[in-house]
């Protein structure tokens, strides 16, 4: 069962109300009327959300309901892609990450991203990978590099493993060791806000079982807002979750409902996260 | 446990930021681009080169253009610079049909001989070769390309026309002696002439179509292979239903390929041919001169009226030819064969 | 009613199955014939050149330059080898970079009809024969300038450029995706991507098609006939000048009537097929091992 705080929770939101989007705190994030297209393609359809700080916010719903495009708008990643682009309000420590004069690449330096495959730079060490965000956004202050590898490794639960082989390649590392260098390399720079897009599902169970615990340790921390299509996971590390899903083929995804993780699993509002829950659809 | 936060600001671990992320605004990125825009001019200088080469092969022929008129290159039928005088201009010394005439025979001996060994040689290493020996052979074969054309000249000169000799002599007194199409295979030989020629470029351009075509016959689906094979097909009758029917314009395109690369071939043709120069020869076993032979041997002793503009002249369509030829193989032979 | 006609079992001596297999057997062999012929006259050229090359290949040979003689034996061609070095040398220096720049446009950066346009006329520029290249460099270089040494670099880099770029295009475009979406996710530029990243990661397959571009430039001839135009009399340092090459030594020396020249002639082909075999293999073996690598 998940740790709940005994702070108030924000209400849990519908599809048609609006939710007052509170103005965020220092770290924490909320989205206000997110679309997101493809081309022509709309994808991601009008979604609020307000992921509190120092919280693992979940996001659940069936495959192509959208969850991973919604994440990859949080940190302008989505417009890598030829034609995509992105309307809405992203709320990140006071300011609209979508503001027309905003520098996306500042962005991507203060938000850490993790990805469903590990993906460690094959030609850099364990130690470059763990500090390369942290040379390119020259931010190590006075800090020293050897010192800024090792706390990340350590929260990323990894120091004992590579500490004696530092400069071997990271591509020798096993599926889920790498896995966790790329949450090193993404919390090296301290990002106040961690996205996590489906970070265990290439990775066998004890691997996993690994990241959600190095997950519910960092949570204290960052702020996570975590993709993941198993819910059993969710249950385990979240204390929020947003359901989304597609009503018919070829709709955008929007969100369904999103409130306290207990409340979304034990007693849904929606008749369609019942369904989705119940393991019913989806 | 996450100890309680309240909203607005943190009072938690000490990790905690106090104070607001401010996110860049406008950060200048004039280094990403000013690399944008460098890599981006680099890859325009392609197609730079291309216009600049036609341009200046023009500018540099107009002065004999100008003086002969355009087309009287094409239908003068000698090549003779010690008669030009620079107040005449008629008629023009500088013919160049028969550099036309050889580029073309030439690059269809080597055709000929080319296209059906390195169809049967792509077909041996996908089809017929054992596993094992795949690997090896195909980079065997694409060793040829590796050769520099002044070897493959040199050992024309010595190795290759003593050896064909005693075969072309039989043949011109058979082939040769045939009323009608006789004269194309008349003696005398002299070991240069276009027929040698050819026989140096069939292997210059084997290695470019068999590679290919190697990778037109290897994108046979497996399937349809299979489907053949299990119908009790045999090696070759397999090959021939499943394989060759869908490689029919990759070969096409492989062949035209390799004829881009015998038309533009100078050096070792220049070694084997003979550099006849003065008109057309009919016979195959006749020196002649190519377009690329005749500006390779006389471009530095160019020293008559018009003489080096002519010689542009003969270069300016060489490339045009080249350049139509490998335009219609490029677009023949889809990119996704990687050669 | 029709009976399905049933017959005997026994399908191996089915009379039409002996003629296909038979026929099969001899196409097969046809085929065979045509890579027997294909790597026998490889064997031939690779023989003849070693057999004849090697009776005149010695040490003097690869460190001195010809005899003013033609007619006279001993001497080398050390001119021409060293003419090789630093003309090749220049070309890729010019050559290497631009083509590697070209495929990053392409990978990278370019993107819809221009950039389609530019990777088909690149292609292109690799059919265009060399001794075209060589009167385009001698009608802008040559006539301002006069021969030398760089023009023939210039030639070469022509010659080189192309073959770098589709090389380069197709290993940057192995390297994955989830790369570059995780440099950018850490707030790398583009710029910072590419060359933090992907060159790196592409760079065993970019350093196998750069040597097999050198391979190629140091093999040809035509273009510098009508640029570096050659210098059989004394070793020429400075590509400000006109230099011999290698190739083109083994060129003019091949011609001329004198067998000690050809003689001379021989052995530098034989160099010169070694410097581009050895280049050719190393290169590839380079290439092998990227690919087993990134299975």
């Amino acid at each position: 069962m998940t740790d709940v705080s005994t702070e108030p929770v924000p209400a849990t939101a519908t599809v048609g109300e609006t939710m007052t989007t509170p103005d965020t705190s220092v770290e924490g994030l909320s989205i206000a009327k997110l679309n997101a297209w493809f081309g022509k393609h709309h994808v991601v359809a009008d979604v609020d959300l307000v992921a509190p700080a120092h919280r693992v916010t979940a996001l659940i719903g069936p495959s192509g309901c959208g969850k991973s495009t919604l994440l990859r708008c949080v940190n302008r990643m989505h417009e890598i892609v030829p034609g995509a682009r992105a309307e809405g309000r992203v709320m990140f420590s006071g300011q609209n990450v979508y503001d027309a004069d905003i520098d996306p690449g500042s962005v991507r330096s203060e938000i850490g991203m993790v990805f469903q495959r590990p993906n460690p730079f094959p030609t850099k060490s364990i130690f470059e990978n763990a500090i390369i965000g942290v040379r390119l956004a020259k931010c190590a202050g006075d800090r020293n590099l050897d010192d800024i590898a090792e706390s990340a490794l350590r929260r990323a639960q990894l120091w004992d493993e590579v500490k004696d082989r530092l400069g071997k390649p990271a591509v020798s590392l096993s599926g889920g060791q790498q896995q966790r260098l790329c949450i090193a390399r993404a919390v090296a720079v301290d990002p106040a806000l961690l996205l996590m897009d489906e970070p265990c599902s290439a990775l066998d169970p004890i691997a996993t079982f690994k990241i959600e615990e190095l997950i519910r340790e960092i949570a204290d921390q960052y702020t996570v807002i975590i993709v993941t299509h198993n819910m059993q996971q969710a249950t385990r590390v979240s204390q929020f979750t947003g359901f989304m899903t597609i009503e018919h083929a070829g709709e955008p995804g929007r969100m369904v409902e999103f409130g306290a993780t207990d409340q979304i699993f034990g007693s849904p509002a929606q008749a369609a996260t019942e369904a989705y829950v119940s393991g019913r659809v989806g | 446990m996450p100890p309680p936060a309240s909203e607005g600001g943190g009072i938690a671990a000490s990790t905690v930021r106090l104070s607001p992320i401010l996110l860049k605004r406008d950060r200048p990125r004039i280094a990403d681009r000013i690399f944008g825009t460098g890599v981006t001019a680099m890859g325009g200088i392609v197609l730079v080169l291309i216009a600049a080469m036609i341009i200046f092969l023009v500018l540099e022929g107009l002065p004999a253009m100008q003086h002969y008129g355009f087309f009287s290159f094409i239908t003068a039928s000698r090549w003779t610079p010690s008669t030009a005088q620079p107040n005449v201009s008629h008629p023009n010394p500088y013919g160049i049909l028969q550099f036309i005439y050889g580029t073309m025979l030439t690059s269809i001996i080597g055709m000929i001989i080319a296209v059906p060994l390195a169809v049967g040689a792509a077909l041996v290493i996908t089809e017929v070769a054992p596993q094992r020996i795949k690997g090896p052979l195909s980079g065997l074969v694409d060793l040829l390309a590796a050769v520099p054309s002044v070897v493959y000249g040199f050992w024309g000169i010595f190795a290759l026309i003593p050896a064909i000799k005693p075969i072309v002599d039989f043949l011109t007194t058979t082939l040769g002696t045939v009323p009608v199409i006789g004269v194309a295979f008349q003696g005398p030989f002299f070991g240069v002439s276009y027929f040698s020629a050819g026989l140096v470029l069939a292997i210059m351009v084997l290695p470019i179509i068999a590679a290919v075509c190697r990778e037109v016959f290897r994108s046979t689906p497996r399937n349809e292979k299979e489907a053949a094979l299990a119908l009790g097909a045999t090696r070759w009758e397999m090959i021939r239903i499943a394989v060759l029917p869908r490689a029919r314009s990759g070969i096409v395109g492989a062949s035209l390929l390799g004829l881009g690369r015998a038309l533009g071939e100078t050096i070792a043709v220049t070694m084997v041919i003979g550099n006849a120069v003065l008109h057309i020869n009919g016979s195959i076993f006749s020196q002649g001169a190519t377009m690329s032979s005749v500006i390779a041997n006389e471009f530095t002793e160019a020293t008559e009226p018009f003489h080096l503009s002519a010689l542009f002249v003969v270069g300016f369509w060489l490339l045009i030819v080249a350049l139509v030829v490998n335009i219609i193989a490029r677009l023949v032979v889809r990119r996704g064969v990687a050669l | 009613m029709t009976q399905l006609a049933v017959g005997p079992p026994g399908f191996r001596n089915r009379p039409a199955l002996r003629r296909r297999r038979t026929r099969s057997a001899i196409f097969v062999g046809l085929l065979i014939a045509a890579v027997v012929v294909a790597v026998g006259v490889l064997a031939w050229v690779l023989i003849y050149v070693a057999i004849q090359g090697v009776a005149a290949l010695n040490l003097g040979f690869l460190t001195q330059t010809p005899p003013g003689n033609p007619a006279s034996a001993g001497g080398g061609f050390y001119n021409g080898i060293i003419g090789s070095l630093i003309v090749v040398g220049i070309a890729a220096l010019i050559g290497i970079p631009l083509g590697i720049g070209a495929a990053i446009y392409l990978v990278e950066y370019g993107r819809g009809r221009l950039a389609d346009t530019i990777r088909f006329f690149n292609d292109v520029l690799i059919g265009v024969p060399t001794i075209v290249t060589g009167a385009f460099i001698y009608a802008i270089w040559v006539t301002r300038f006069g021969f030398s040494g760089f023009a023939g670099s210039l030639a070469l880099a022509i010659v080189m450029l192309p073959l770098v770029t589709r090389t380069t295009e197709e290993m940057l475009r192995l390297v994955p995706n989830e790369l570059r979406e995780g440099s950018l996710a850490l707030g790398a530029t583009r710029s910072q991507t590419v060359m933090r990243v992907c060159i790196p990661t592409a760079l065993p397959g970019i350093i196998t098609g750069a040597m097999l571009a050198v391979a190629r430039a140091m093999g040809e001839t035509a273009p510098l006939l009508l640029t570096a135009l050659g210098n059989d009399l004394f070793t020429e340092y400075n590509p400000a000048k006109r230099m011999s090459t290698l190739s083109l030594q083994i060129f003019d020396n091949a011609v001329t009537g004198f067998q000690e020249s050809q003689g001379r002639a021989w052995a530098g082909a034989l160099t010169l097929i070694a410097i581009v075999l050895i280049f050719t293999f190393v290169a590839r073996f380079f290439g092998r091992r990227v690919r087993t690598s990134n299975d």
